[in-house]
């Protein structure tokens, strides 16, 4: 079919290419990921640790691989220049990696002495035999993830003009103690840490745009409180423990404002208030429940999660104006609103025939997207901070354990252990 | 000519009433009031008094209260995704008010439950219309309104595990704790 | 629930002229709902599409479709996408015919460390088997690529690597052969590698990019000049990289050709929606 249409054009440009240049039109790439090659780091003097040098690759191949922008060549075909240090564009055989369809080509070195660790990181573009980009990390032996996650994220910033978001963390909840306790891990899932100590039921974290500090509500005092916790000292302050909710805090993205759904006044209402908690504003009058706010990324709006009209759907508001607009009008149960950091899709959940899966929708409310198809339940969508992935949790697994996938869908994987039953995930900003 | 008004009056009100009963929702079985009988959730507050301040926190574990199900107070359950009184709720609210009465110094705080489905933060507003509705007809029966606090626990604290009609007719509740 | 009233209302139509009213504001009442209910206001369910997923299953056309005729060796299983590529787009560069050569023994002595260690602990049969065949594929793969090596070495327009396209799975063999400017579009599309996730979402559609190239009757790019740039650098960098990739075409051509290419992602775009 494809071969007639293309006889019938050239039969009818024909008379023309006597004149006029050719013209081809080609108007998809044949590849749309790019050909990678990732080598396995070598060790420059002292001893080969194997166990670094797997876990720089392990991270990177992880992390790249996220981003779908590649397909990796494989390893068993890789030739000499594979196992050779090569750290100048000068010292790279390309026309090896040529042979094997490599557009790119990621080197590097390590070396220990005692507990210090030197990784030397290389990034080349192997059509253009130059180099794209060259790192070189000091620290610690136990710091090779942290060092391979900052590479990755290199790597992205180089080939796109953003930097990526895999040297970052996310906090989530999670019940493997017994109870609901607010944890921190690495974006892959790697090193979790517990973060309270409440004993009680901590829920829905989120990260100050400053990145270092969370609020999350807690029963710890017989009351849903907001609280807010300086991560590194482990400092906890009551910011909000009015009568009733106070539940569902977002950080301002500019600004040190908090929005917060209140019920102090029998009905749930979304406020913003100060980091102490001193109300600023009441952005939401209505008898109905309104809940769970989330900030554009200009601070300018919210949207959040009404059961005014009967079901809950999502509503934005114009925090200056008032101006209160309805977002869906699919479905009958939306919730869980979350604005990308880039300010042009909103994802959500919606429970439909029993089960949540994820959505994303435009900001005007076009262009509704379905992004998970079950098994399970898929729920509290939020972004990386640059608006590349999204992570939630889902049972699929069993029990509720975070899960990242690309903003359109793709590429979905576990993070933590499917019996922890975790939820709540919060992507932190630049750390 | 009368008899016929009334007659269609009448009429009408029945096919109203028809129609209203055909939307509304089966009701669930009836509020399990033994308090053995379903296994409490580990993670239950009031079974953990204690609770300590995090290194360095600014909170104290003074004035944490606790409450205790008492056996002449019972639960109330709801349908799905309301928080109106159903008729075996408000039976049951009215024994709760009549024990109020008898034992005047218990103080109760109502705790809104919501079951698993749907979504957390928008059951814990649910949860809260729960109690608070048990409340308003508690005030309605003459039990003093400052003897009763407001709690909702969302969908944390179910009840029963189980994942089903049952399970879930049986989380969808309201509970009065007194307060020591 | 609507079949009860009728009944009871039907009885009763003929009493009363006044009846007919109260139909009426009935039916009103209920045609109110009917159109509030589709109205959506109360959440309008609708029909969730599935998953749709594009594969491109054209052939792509290529320069000798005399060569149309199954591929007697076999294929290396692990790497079918990179025969494929390096096809049509590696140029016969002199490859160093040394480095390989003396490399690859080396690189073949690695699987055989593995299985070292559990030698200790009196490896069983089952397992030593498996690493023999595991080492006999390895050399097999790397075999084949000794053969690629070689070939591509020798390659000349005259005598075409096994490796080359071999043609439309219909030709016949007798074909005369498909347009030059079909087989340079699917050269550099193929060479063409470019990730949507690189560029802003909502423009794809709309972004364009023009190159003219020339190219000697050797099949050697001459020169290109980027006309009109896409205004995206990750864009504009990747059809260079697509024509560097394509500067030396693997067939010699009737005639010097100058032509123009535009790039853009209308497929992937459509495919997108």
């Amino acid at each position: 079919m494809r071969m007639i249409k293309y006889f019938l054009l050239l039969a009818l440009l024909l008379p023309l290419t006597a004149t006029a240049a050719t013209e081809i039109e080609i108007s998809a790439p044949g590849e749309q990921r790019m050909p990678l090659a990732l080598t396995t780091f070598l060790p420059t003097d002292g001893a080969a640790v194997d166990e670094i040098a797997a876990e720089i690759n392990e991270v990177l191949n992880a992390d790249l691989d996220l981003t779908g922008l590649f397909r990796f060549a494989d390893p068993a075909s890789f030739l000499s220049d594979a196992e050779r240090i090569g750290l100048y564009s000068t010292q790279v055989d390309f026309a090896q990696w040529r042979l094997l369809g490599a557009d790119l080509l990621v080197k590097g070195t390590y070396s220990l002495q005692g507990d210090q660790l030197v990784i030397e990181a290389r990034l080349f573009d192997v059509v253009n035999r130059r180099l794209k980009s060259g790192r070189r990390y000091l620290g610690r032996s136990t710091d090779v993830r942290r060092m391979a996650h900052s590479f990755a994220d290199q790597i992205l910033k180089d080939l796109t003009g953003e930097i990526g978001p895999f040297s970052q963390r996310i906090a989530y909840v999670s019940k493997q103690t017994g109870n609901k306790e607010l944890w921190l891990m690495d974006v892959d899932g790697h090193a979790p840490v517990r973060l309270t100590d409440h004993r009680s039921i901590v829920l829905n974290p989120d990260f100050s745009p400053l990145g270092k500090e969370l609020t999350f509500t807690s029963y710890v005092a017989n009351n849903p409180d907001l609280y807010r916790k300086e991560i590194y000292t482990g400092q906890e302050a009551k910011v909000s423990s009015r009568q009733g909710l106070n539940v569902a805090g977002r950080f301002a993205p500019i600004g040190r404002e908090i929005a917060v759904t209140l019920t102090k006044d029998g009905n749930p209402e979304i406020y913003l208030i100060s980091y102490s908690g001193a109300i600023h504003k009441r952005l939401t009058n209505n008898w109905a429940i309104d809940i769970d706010p989330s900030w554009s990324p200009d601070s300018g709006h919210l949207v959040f999660v009404s059961n005014r009209l009967g079901n809950p759907h999502l509503f934005t508001v114009n925090v200056y104006t008032g101006e209160t607009r309805r977002l869906t009008t699919h479905g009958k149960y939306n919730v869980t609103p979350a604005w990308s950091p880039k300010g042009d899709r909103i994802a959500f959940a919606r429970q439909s025939g029993g089960r949540f899966d994820l959505y994303s929708i435009k900001t005007d409310g076009s262009d509704e997207r379905r992004l998970t198809f079950g098994p399970g339940n898929q729920e509290h969508p939020r972004w990386s901070p640059d608006g590349r992935f999204l992570v939630y949790s889902s049972d699929a697994d069993g029990k509720k354990a975070i899960y990242v996938m690309r903003a359109d869908g793709t590429g979905a994987r576990r993070l933590t252990e499917a019996g922890d039953d975790s939820s709540h995930p919060a992507w932190s900003g630049r750390w | 000519m009368k008899i016929w008004r009334t007659l269609q009056y009448s009429l009408m009100v029945l096919a109203l009433t028809s129609l209203l009963a055909a939307c509304a929702t089966t009701p669930p079985p009836s509020a399990s009031t033994a308090d053995g009988q379903g296994q409490v959730a580990a993670t239950d507050v009031s079974q953990q008094p204690d609770v300590k301040g995090v290194d360095g926190s600014s909170m104290s574990s003074s004035g944490v209260s606790d409450h205790v199900a008492v056996k002449g107070l019972q639960r109330i359950n709801f349908d799905f995704d309301q928080f109106t009184l159903t008729n075996a709720a408000r039976v049951v609210l009215k024994q709760n008010a009549a024990y109020l009465q008898e034992n005047s110094g218990v103080k109760v705080v109502i705790e809104g439950h919501c079951d698993d489905r749907g979504s957390d933060e928008y059951n814990l507003a649910l949860g809260e219309r729960r109690a608070a509705a048990a409340q308003q007809y508690l005030v309605s029966l003459g039990v003093s309104a400052s003897r009763l606090s407001l709690i909702s626990y969302g969908e944390e604290k179910p009840l029963v595990a189980q994942s089903d009609e049952q399970g879930w007719a049986q989380n969808r509740r309201a509970e009065f704790k007194a307060i020591r | 629930m609507h079949a009860d009233r009728l009944q009871n209302m039907t009885e009763h139509y003929h009493a009363d002229t006044r009846f007919g009213r109260w139909l009426l504001a009935s039916l009103v009442l209920h045609l109110v709902m009917v159109l509030i209910l589709a109205g959506g206001w109360f959440g309008s369910t609708r029909r969730e599409s599935k998953p749709v997923y594009y594969v491109d299953l054209v052939h792509k056309p290529v320069l000798n479709p005399q060569a149309g005729r199954p591929d007697p060796r076999p294929k290396v299983k692990s790497k079918p996408a990179p025969v494929k590529r390096q096809a049509v787009s590696v140029p016969p560069k002199p490859v160093a015919p040394a480095k390989p050569k003396v490399k690859i023994p080396a690189k073949s002595t690695a699987p055989a460390v593995k299985p070292k260690p559990d030698k200790k602990k009196e490896l069983d049969l089952q397992q030593r088997l498996s690493a023999m065949r595991e080492k006999e594929q390895r050399q097999s793969e790397i075999d084949a690529l000794k053969d690629r090596l070689a070939s591509l070495q020798d390659a000349s327009p005259a005598t075409i690597p096994a490796a080359v396209p071999v043609g439309m799975p219909t030709g016949t063999g007798s074909e005369v052969g498909v347009s030059i400017i079909d087989y340079i579009q699917a050269t550099i599309q193929q060479n063409w590698a470019l990730s949507p996730y690189l560029l802003d979402q909502s423009r794809l559609a709309a972004i364009e990019a023009r190159v003219e190239l020339e190219y000697s009757a050797a099949g050697t790019l001459v020169r290109y000049r980027i006309l009109e740039g896409s205004g995206s650098s990750q864009f504009d960098d990747s059809i260079k990289t697509a024509i560097l990739k394509s500067k030396q075409l693997a067939q010699k051509l009737p005639r010097n050709e100058d032509f123009t290419v535009i790039f853009n992602l209308k497929e992937m775009a459509a495919a997108k929606r």
